[in-house]
């Protein structure tokens, strides 16, 4: 079924934290991202591999919490890896150097290896008997951008835990870099965990403490798992919430003129934005990089997964 | 104990059983523990080269293209 477009006109009236996080960074990005629905050629690979990272582990979450024991659950998944990597009779072939086939389910493997077992966070079984594992929401808030119509937050839970005696939002990671100590700061504040912590509130009307973040250093030759956690209070909620009033009403301004500025101080930020090649050029020929670099896929973040 | 090369070469569809793809699965748990143990090439699966070509081969090449 085709999702509703997050839209009157340009003005946006459904958020997720992807596109909340592209109007904090740059209007600019925000608009070639959210309003045009360009996304660099070179995104596929990631989104692709991240898209059966986080379906393999939800796989063998449902299985688990349906009684299948590991050694079947885990067959059970890697089985799923190839069957959907696999296109058009062939082997997906990746252009990327450390995200690939192999490394996929290698990655998986390597990760229930470590947490399936034995893992100490448990998925919450929900009051329908399911599992906790891959929720998507859409939360009205209690203001909007006309009469009538609210603002809406949506998003996509990845798993909720028991852990240590108290409930937790779990939200699994790939990265390329190293993950130490700072990868997890990047989280505190954060934008998607502020609205994560948020969402697990309201949707389960239980106290949850944090949100454990579960990332995976992939590398040519290994894949280094690394868990942190983040927390809210609920002051901090609030405070995060009541900041929306301001983004909101910035981008109903921004489309009502038209016009989105650069923010040339965000342009280096997280190893560089993927338009800072574009912004770089004389405003003429821009739409030339955009067309032989990017291709265009709108972001909707009221399609369910 | 088949080659990983070519249980990951295999139609998904029809053409593994599980106890091949156990020994996927137990390819990649060895491979784990050799990186504990601080290799950090554990992961990486060494692809099947061609056959070498000789120098006689080069020249028959050569001699069919040119």
């Amino acid at each position: 079924m085709l999702a509703l477009s997050p839209f009157i006109d340009k003005l946006q009236y459904a958020w997720d934290s992807t596109s909340l996080g592209w109007l904090k960074e740059c209007p600019r990005k925000y608009y070639y991202s959210m309003i045009v629905g360009w996304r660099p050629k070179t995104e596929n690979v990631n989104i692709k591999f991240g898209g059966w990272y986080h379906q393999g582990l939800e796989l063998y979450d449902r299985l688990r919490a349906e009684g299948i024991d590991h050694d079947q659950a885990l067959i059970n998944v890697v089985r799923f890896l190839l069957k959907a990597t696999w296109e058009d009779g062939k082997p997906w072939q990746s252009d990327h150097n450390t995200k690939t086939r192999e490394t996929l389910v290698r990655s998986v493997i390597w990760y229930l290896d470590t947490f399936g077992k034995i893992d100490p966070a448990r998925t919450v079984i929900l009051a329908n008997g399911r599992p906790a594992v891959e929720l998507s929401f859409q939360l009205d808030l209690d203001w909007g951008p006309e009469s009538g119509r609210n603002y809406i937050l949506c998003g996509h839970l990845d798993r909720l835990v028991e852990y240590s005696g108290g409930v937790y939002d779990m939200d699994r990671k790939t990265t390329a870099s190293t993950v130490s100590s700072s990868y997890f700061d990047q989280f505190d504040p954060d934008n998607q965990m502020s609205l994560y912590a948020f969402a697990s509130k309201v949707i389960y009307k239980t106290e949850i403490k944090g949100v454990i973040i579960d990332a995976a250093q992939v590398a040519v030759g290994f894949t280094r798992f690394s868990r942190g956690f983040t927390y809210r209070t609920e002051t901090q909620i609030e405070e995060w919430l009541d900041d929306l009033h301001y983004w909101f009403d910035q981008q109903a301004q921004l489309a009502k003129k038209g016009h989105w500025p650069m923010n040339d101080k965000s342009c280096h930020k997280y190893g560089g934005c993927h338009f800072r090649k574009v912004c770089s050029k004389s405003p003429e020929v821009r739409d030339i990089f955009l067309h032989s670099d990017f291709e265009k896929h709108p972001w909707n973040p009221l399609e369910a997964r | 104990m088949t080659d990983i090369n070519e249980l990951f070469a295999r139609d998904p569809e029809k053409e593994i059983t599980d106890a091949e793809i156990k020994e996927i699965i137990d390819y990649y748990v060895t491979a784990l523990q050799r990186f504990q143990l601080g290799d950090k090439t554990a992961g990486k699966i060494k692809k099947e080269n061609g056959p070498k070509l000789g120098k006689t081969d080069l020249e028959d090449l050569l001699s069919e293209i040119l």
